[in-house]
């Protein structure tokens, strides 16, 4: 009868050690609370990783990798990991997003985090649905930043320009979206 | 009567006989030469066949000249054919030569995707001549000049305003030539390789500051993002026929000084 007691005691307390050793590691892991995900994200977001807890001022992570390649910055803002695009993101696309080493200032740790989400429809105007364009010595192109390229090939390229200048206007983009390539020149 | 027969027999075996021998001077493909003589310029002459099958052990880098690394060159060219039907005018003569942009390019250790880019910027996919015979951008065409290249003294060149320009056999063979006697830069990538590559132009920025500078009037950024995004589109619609080490953006934190 007393080997029993003993018995059912060391059971309870090692289901006791095991619970506690259970709740202090959650309690000590970090977690991603929020990431972008599902369908439907907009191609100008910006794409945020929110943890569980305050990331570490010096090392808050090691690497981010986003799939397909984008350009822009990475910002940590408190419990965050920000990923501001440059220019749009290509519509109806799928990414991934893998956040390696992410550290919390309390020293809790994640090794890899994948966050896998896809870019919903870019939302053209008539014009851009138009394009390209090809006009006389020019050419109109919506690039997938979302700025239009110009492409002039002949003289008098600034009539060129001009006349394209026109079309964009009068297609409503705006000129901090155009970019204008005068390829008249000699190449070697 | 059977001499009359015999003659007829004989008659016929010589004009058989005629025609047999001539078979080869009926097939023969005319040159370049010989179709701009007769005043025939548009055309693409297919003068030997295209194919391209397995794989490339390129770089691994598909936003660089040199050649990415392709599991299936196949597929690859199929992307780019995809990729000019959905981008490129119509009436381009680059269309369905996605084969020769591969085979051209795998042949110079180049990236093809590069010498699309610049077709697109250069000339939109050699369309831009326009319908004036006195300009630039008309000769150039008429010379299945897509690049603007200019030529040295000893190339095949034409003058327009006091400088030569290239002038190549074919649409095709400006992408993909076999043609020995052309010296060592017989199309584009071969050009690319010699000129670019091989003096450490690797990057779309560093092609771009020597192929088109700001100081020749050129918006070098400009030409960079459009090159970029003929890259994008091609490495999307290839898929797995191409393994691109820089198709995602890695980025590591700068470490911060000072206390916490």
């Amino acid at each position: 009868m007393k080997t029993k007691k003993i018995i059912i005691i060391n059971a309870v307390l090692v289901v006791a050690v095991i619970v506690s050793l259970v709740i202090n590691s959650a309690a000590n892991s970090l977690r991603v609370v929020s990431s972008p995900n599902g369908s439907g994200v907009s191609p100008t977001a910006i794409l945020k990783i929110a943890f569980s807890n305050e990331l570490d001022s010096q090392s808050p992570y090691q690497r981010f990798i986003l799939r397909p390649q984008a350009e822009g910055a990475v910002q940590v803002k408190g419990d965050s990991i920000e990923f501001r695009p440059l220019f749009r993101l290509v519509g109806n696309t799928d990414y991934k997003i893998i956040v390696e080493g992410v550290r919390s200032a309390s020293g809790k740790y994640i090794e890899r985090s994948a966050h896998s989400f896809k870019t919903g429809s870019l939302k053209l105007s008539s014009f851009e649905q138009s394009l390209p364009i090809s006009g006389d010595g020019f050419s109109i192109e919506l690039l997938e930043t979302g700025h239009v390229s110009v492409l002039i090939f002949s003289s008098p390229t600034g009539e060129k320009e001009a006349a394209a200048r026109k079309i964009l206007s009068d297609g409503g983009v705006a000129d901090e979206r155009i970019t204008v390539e005068k390829t008249s020149s000699s190449r070697y | 009567m059977s001499h009359i027969k015999q003659f007829l027999l004989g008659a016929l075996s010589l004009f058989g006989l005629l025609i047999f021998s001539a078979q080869p001077a009926l097939a023969r493909t005319l040159s370049p030469g010989e179709l701009r003589k007769m005043g025939v310029y548009f055309v693409t002459p297919t003068n030997f066949s295209t194919s391209v099958e397995g794989s490339a052990d390129g770089s691994g880098a598909c936003y660089e000249l040199a050649l990415p690394k392709a599991n299936d060159l196949a597929a690859f060219a199929n992307a780019i054919d995809t990729y000019l039907t959905a981008n490129a005018p119509a009436g381009s003569p680059f269309q369905g030569l996605g084969a020769d942009f591969v085979q051209g390019a795998v042949r110079r250790d180049i990236n093809p995707m590069f010498v699309i880019g610049n077709l697109r910027v250069e000339s939109n996919y050699g369309t831009a001549g326009g319908t004036d015979p006195a300009t630039l951008q008309y000769k150039l065409q008429e010379n299945f000049n897509a690049f603007g290249r200019t030529a040295g003294s000893s190339q095949s060149k034409f003058t327009h305003n006091g400088r030569d320009w290239y002038v190549y056999p074919s649409w095709k063979e400006s992408i993909n030539s076999i043609e020995p006697g052309r010296g060592d830069t017989p199309d584009q990538p071969a050009l690319m390789r010699a000129v670019y590559l091989d003096q450490g132009k690797l990057t779309i920025g560093q092609y771009i500051g020597k192929y088109a500078p700001g100081t020749d009037g050129n918006d070098e950024s400009a030409y960079g993002r459009s090159m970029k995004d003929t890259i994008s589109k091609i490495v999307a619609l290839a898929g797995d026929a191409l393994s691109c080490t820089d198709a995602e953006t890695v980025i590591t934190p700068t470490p911060r000084t000072g206390p916490r």
